[in-house]
Order: C-alpha cells, then sequence, then structure tokens
C-alpha cells in the first residue's frame, strides 16, 4: 500500500513547485533552440581573400572544396584592397606566391591570417585550409597517388546541427533526473515534513522507491517533450527506438536516484536547480557532448570512462544513427543505474538513523 | 525504572557536541496522564522529544518507551507515538484527505481500515466538509487539527505536541484542549511541549520542567505554584488617604507597603480575605481590593531566572 501512495502524493506534489518543473524542460529545449540558431547558417566558413578567387588556381580549386553532400566548405570572398580585418571580420587567405605542383614538387606561400579566436586553438587553425591545399595538390599531381580512405563510425554524414540535438537530449535527461530526484526531497525539507519522514515506522526503501518511481515518471513526461520536440525539427526516423527507450528509462532511473541522495543535503528547490543543472552540464561536457572526447587530454580521457554521460551519448546516438552497435553502454548504464538505486537506499535508511537528519 | 511506565527515562545524559543538552534526567509517564514539558529556550525540551522518539541515542542512562528501546526497536515504538511537530508539517498542495492518506500509508498496512480511519479521524477533528480543499488554504487552527488527526491515525499510545496551540485563535485552542482531554480519557499519554503557562494549567496532570538540560522541578501545577509563592491580598487604599501603618500592623500582623499597594499574605485564600478586610476595615479607606494566587508564570520565572535565553 505504502509505494502506490508514496508515488501519487509525489506526482501530485508537482503543484507545490511548477516553475522548476517547467523549467527542466524548458532549459534543455532552450540550449538546443540557441544552438539550432547557431548553426543555421549551415557548415560554410566565409573567408577573405587576396587576390579575389578568379586572380589565382589554387583559390579557384578552394571555392569548388565541397563536403560529401556538395555544401563548400568555404565561401570566398575578396578581401579589401587595404587594411587588416578587424574583430568583426573573417579570416584571411593571402596567396603571396601561387602553389605550384610540378614534376620536381610543391611550391607555393599562403599566408592565412586567423581571426577568429576559435580558429586561434592550435588543433582548428589549420583543418580546412590544409584540407583544401591537400585536395589541390591531389588534384594536380602526375605522378604518385594520395588516397584518403574514411571509415566513419555511423554510415551516413550527421549533419551538425541534428547531432547537437540528439546530444542535447542526453543533457535533458541528467538534469531532469536530478533535478526530479533533489525536488523530491527539497520539498520535504521546505514542508517541514523531513522529520515525519523520518519517523515513519515506513521501511526506508519503500520511501526511496516510491520517490525514484515518481521522479522517473516525471523525468519521462519530460523526455518525451524533447523527443518530440526533436522529432520536429528533424523528422529523423531512429536506427533503434529500443536503444533510445532503454538508454534514457537508465539514465532516469540512475540520475533521478543521484538526485533523490543530493536531496538529503540540499534544502531549497532553487539550490537544487542550480545543482542539477551545473552537473549535468559538467557532466555532458566531460562526456563529449559538445565536443569529441578525444579532443581533451589523457585526464579527461580517463574521467570519461567513469562518466555516465560518456556511455549515455554512444547510447543515444546509437539509437539516432545507428552505425557501430556495442552493447557496453547500455550494460554500464544498467549497472549504474542499479548501483546508484542501492546506494541511494542504502544511504537514504543510514540517514534516517543518524541524528543529524532532523537538525 | 518506573514500572508500568509507558515513557522512562532512567538517569539519562544527552551530549551534543561538547554540550550536555540533557543531564541525569530521570522522568517517568504513566498511561492516561497528560505532562507539560515547561523550559526556557534551550533548556532541553526538544532533545528530550527526540529522545523519545529514537532520533537521538542517549550519551549515558536507558530510555525506554513502553518497555522497548526507542532506537533499536524504533519501527515499533514510531508506530506507537503520534507527533504533532511545531511547524504542523503538512503538503499545503495537497488537500486534507490527501495528506492523510499519504501519512496512512507510512503508518497503516490495511487500506480499507486506514480508509475508514481516516474519516473517523476528520470527523474528530471537524474538518470532514473541509476534506478535499488544498492544506495551503487552511487558517492557523485548521492546520493544527489536521496536523492532531494525523498524529491520531494509527491510534497511538502516546501522543507527544510540540507547541500545539500555536498562532491558534481563542476558539480554535479550547478546542484542541478539548481533543486533549479526550485522548487522556482514552487512556492515552500525552506529553505537550509549550510555553504557555495557561495551556500548561488547564491541561497538565503533572509538570516536567527543564532548564539547562536538568530537571528543575516536577509535580502538579498546583504543586509548583505553591512552592513558588503563597496567595496574597492586595489592598489599594484610596488616593489622597492616609492611614496608621503601626494600627495596621497590630490588627493584621506582617504586611508589605510601597507606597501604593498593601500586600499581606493569605494562604487560606478566599477565607483569608475576609477576615484581612475586616481587620482593615476602619484603619485604611479601601480603592480596591485583589485576592492573587501564584501562577504558574510566576512559578517558571521563580525556578528559571528572569534573564533572557538566546
Amino acid at each position: 500500500m505504502s509505494i502506490p501512495r508514496i508515488i501519487g502524493k509525489e506526482l501530485a506534489s508537482v503543484k507545490e513547485n511548477i516553475p522548476f518543473n517547467l523549467a527542466t524542460v524548458i532549459s534543455p529545449l532552450l540550449f538546443l533552440g540557441a544552438f539550432a540558431v547557431m548553426v543555421s547558417g549551415g557548415i560554410t566558413i566565409p573567408v577573405e581573400t587576396q587576390p579575389a578567387a578568379s586572380g589565382s588556381a589554387f583559390l579557384q580549386a578552394t571555392e569548388e572544396y565541397r563536403a560529401p553532400d556538395g555544401t563548400p566548405y568555404l565561401e570566398l570572398e575578396a578581401a579589401p584592397a587595404e587594411g587588416v580585418p578587424d574583430g568583426r571580420s573573417a579570416d584571411r587567405y593571402i596567396v603571396e606566391d601561387e602553389p605550384i605542383v610540378g614534376e620536381k614538387g610543391a611550391t607555393g606561400t599562403i599566408v592565412h591570417l586567423v581571426n577568429d579566436v576559435n580558429s586561434n586553438m592550435t588543433k582548428n587553425y589549420a583543418n580546412r585550409l590544409t584540407g583544401a591545399l591537400v585536395d589541390y595538390i591531389d588534384a594536380n599531381r602526375n605522378v604518385g597517388t594520395i588516397e584518403v580512405v574514411e571509415q566513419t563510425r555511423y554510415e551516413e554524414d550527421i549533419p551538425w546541427d541534428e547531432s547537437f540535438a540528439v546530444s542535447a537530449l542526453v543533457f535533458g535527461a541528467m538534469l531532469a533526473g536530478l533535478l526530479f530526484g533533489q525536488l523530491s526531497m527539497t520539498s520535504e525539507w521546505e514542508n517541514a515534513t523531513a522529520k515525519l519522514l523520518v519517523l515513519s515506522p515506513c521501511p526506508a526503501m519503500y520511501i526511496v522507491a516510491g520517490k525514484v518511481v515518481a521522479a522517473f515518471l516525471k523525468a519521462l513526461v519530460a523526455g518525451v517533450v524533447l523527443v518530440g520536440v526533436v522529432a520536429l525539427m528533424y523528422g529523423r526516423t531512429l536506427a533503434s527506438a529500443p536503444w533510445l527507450v532503454a538508454s534514457l528509462c537508465l539514465m532516469y532511473v540512475a540520475f533521478a536516484s543521484l538526485g533523490l541522495a543530493l536531496g538529503i543535503a540540499v534544502r531549497s528547490a532553487m539550490t537544487a536547480f542550480l545543482v542539477s543543472l551545473v552537473a549535468s552540464l559538467c557532466l555532458w561536457v566531460a562526456g563529449g557532448g559538445f565536443g569529441d572526447l578525444s579532443y581533451f587530454g589523457q585526464a579527461a580521457q580517463v574521467l570519461g570512462m567513469v562518466n555516465p554521460a560518456t556511455y549515455a551519448l554512444d547510447a543515444v546516438r546509437y539509437a539516432y544513427f545507428g552505425g557501430v552497435a556495442s552493447p557496453t553502454p547500455l550494460i554500464v548504464l544498467a549497472a549504474g543505474a542499479t548501483l546508484t538505486v542501492a546506494a541511494v537506499c542504502a544511504l537514504y535508511a543510514r540517514w534516517t538513523r543518524s541524528e543529524r537528519a532532523v537538525s | 525504572m518506573g514500572k508500568g511506565s509507558v515513557i522512562a527515562l532512567d538517569a539519562v545524559t544527552k551530549v551534543l557536541g561538547k554540550k550536555a543538552r540533557i543531564e541525569n534526567l530521570s522522568f517517568f509517564c504513566e498511561p492516561g496522564k497528560v505532562y507539560g514539558l515547561l523550559g526556557p529556550n534551550g533548556a532541553g525540551k526538544t532533545t528530550l522529544m527526540n529522545l523519545i522518539t529514537g532520533l537521538y541515542r542517549p550519551t549515558s542512562g536507558m530510555v525506554r518507551v513502553l518497555e522497548l528501546d526507542p532506537v533499536r526497536d524504533a519501527r515499533k515504538v514510531r508506530r506507537e507515538i503520534g507527533l504533532v511537530p511545531q511547524e504542523t508539517s503538512l503538503y499545503p498542495e495537497l488537500s486534507a484527505l490527501e495528506n492523510l492518506r499519504f501519512h496512512a500509508a507510512l503508518y497503516l498496512n490495511d487500506s480499507r481500515a486506514a480508509a475508514r480511519r481516516i474519516e473517523e479521524v476528520l470527523e474528530l477533528v471537524d474538518l470532514s466538509d473541509r476534506a478535499k480543499d488544498p492544506v495551503g488554504a487552511y487558517s492557523g487552527g485548521m492546520k493544527r487539527r489536521l496536523a492532531l488527526g494525523r498524529a491520531m491515525l494509527a491510534n497511538p499510545r502516546i501522543l507527544l505536541l510540540d507547541e500545539p496551540t500555536l498562532g491558534v485563535d481563542v476558539q480554535g485552542t479550547h478546542r484542541i484542549w478539548d481533543y486533549v482531554r479526550r485522548f487522556k480519557d482514552e487512556g492515552r499519554t500525552v506529553l505537550i511541549s509549550t510555553n504557555v503557562m495557561a495551556e500548561a494549567d488547564a491541561l497538565a496532570d503533572e509538570i516536567l520542567l527543564l532548564d539547562h538540560g536538568r530537571k528543575v522541578r516536577f509535580g502538579t501545577p498546583e504543586t509548583l505554584k505553591a512552592e513558588a509563592g503563597t496567595t496574597v491580598v492586595r489592598i489599594f487604599p484610596a488616593p489622597d488617604s492616609r492611614f496608621d501603618e503601626s494600627a495596621l500592623r497590630e490588627r493584621l500582623g506582617d504586611f508589605s507597603f510601597d507606597g501604593e499597594v498593601i500586600v499581606v499574605e493569605a494562604p487560606g485564600g478566599e477565607a483569608d480575605l475576609a477576615r484581612i478586610l475586616g481587620l482593615a476595615e476602619g484603619v485604611v479607606r479601601l480603592a480596591g481590593v485583589e485576592l492573587r494566587r501564584p501562577t504558574l508564570d510566576d512559578a517558571f520565572l521563580a525556578f528559571t531566572g528572569r534573564s533572557l535565553r538566546d
């Protein structure tokens, strides 16, 4: 009798914190919306050139340097005759000596004025210009061959914005689980009902089960909204719906449990919201949500191995884009969910026996 | 330890941090009685309640509730205790019915019996017709009554009430007092922690007065009041009148006069009042007379002092 009634009370208590419940659903959507606007211009990067493209065979070839779907990587426009790029200008390619590919080798000098702060990063500055140069040399050599064969994890080319949307789903799932889990305890603190809960003869496990299930159900509703919005925006057919359901559900259970454990210490809804937001954002970035994990150093790689977001991202990306199937992400998420539920049961039971429970 | 005691504390000390919140306290409660728990802020009232409910383990000494250890046998003991905390601790967005159903789920196993009991409790506290309204819309008195009803859901043998009439109007207060008397008549043991002396005076069979974690006094309200002082007659001479003090002393014996009021001890109460007035007649022109008995406030201040507590 206890558990269903506890679940019912937790679900009815949504009325108590409607702003935070809504914020849980809206925050990832805003995140997604902002990124969608940011990448709405496509993947083409504008570049100023000296001379204009018509004055250089290399620059003309660069105009035709395209992604597999035909989108040009670079949009060339002639740089002003005088002056250096200001903060708002694009990067600039200055062809000082026209690249020539001859029998005795390739020669040429190109100056790349790197204006964008992101391009200034060591790993970024060369990528497109280098690609254009390799492409040009390959097209003009007389002997030998340069063949680059790519074996991609995913069968088809994935648009950047769609990839980010799927990644944002994982962020939303973690946020929802953490926040709803915490709110189930912070409401007890704010209503001064924690003492009565501690003093009840109901086994701690029943209370934990009721709260985790209720938080899971609320997170599920948030998840349905997010998945629905992504479906409306991109209309992609899932590679594996069961994988998506399984990975999101396991995430909700794990993070709702973790949130409940945090809620024993966090006594206000506002703090719970901030903690959930910061924690889920950090886990998401550190798991490769914003940039590939391979971009980061050794320490990040090690942390990534114990970060549930890493496996969640793999699982959800497979669910959407297919590719290399591996049960590892789901196994790790299932193990993580089991461990967090067991841990929160033990922690809650211990807390109710602690003298600090109601101090 | 007190045999047959519902609650028994035997030489209990409880240290929290570096401070002894309860020091060498022995205290026994019998069934079917109301006990008042009084004391200044920081006296140890909340610590005592936490020891009884098993939230705290005693540093030394022994606590027994219904002959069980409230820490080791927490689940059994907690089924027999109904607690009304100072904050009422209700879920404001839920109705009274939903609040009670949730609490019943924690305490009762049989859902049908729980439903019947909820109806009984709502009747008991006169909230049946507002049962479906959100508790957030209730007045302070209604919330207190609901909290009392919730404490009664599992038919506990012991009730712990922490400031049960805090913020409640006079009508509500007297209604809650009626409930407490009813609980007592049903054979339950009630422990009321209160700062309202009138409440302790009206309800308590015996009072435990704590200060700095120690038992200062334990006894009936009358005993405590008698220890604090004696009944006096206060005579107010008419303004601008004079009287012969030595002549009055010859008649009345010892009295005090501060220039405005003549105070004479009157341990016999009304009988002494009539005698004193008879003796004073002709010597003092009276503007007014008052028979003043020591109150529980007097007792409280006499035993704990007047300095403020943090």
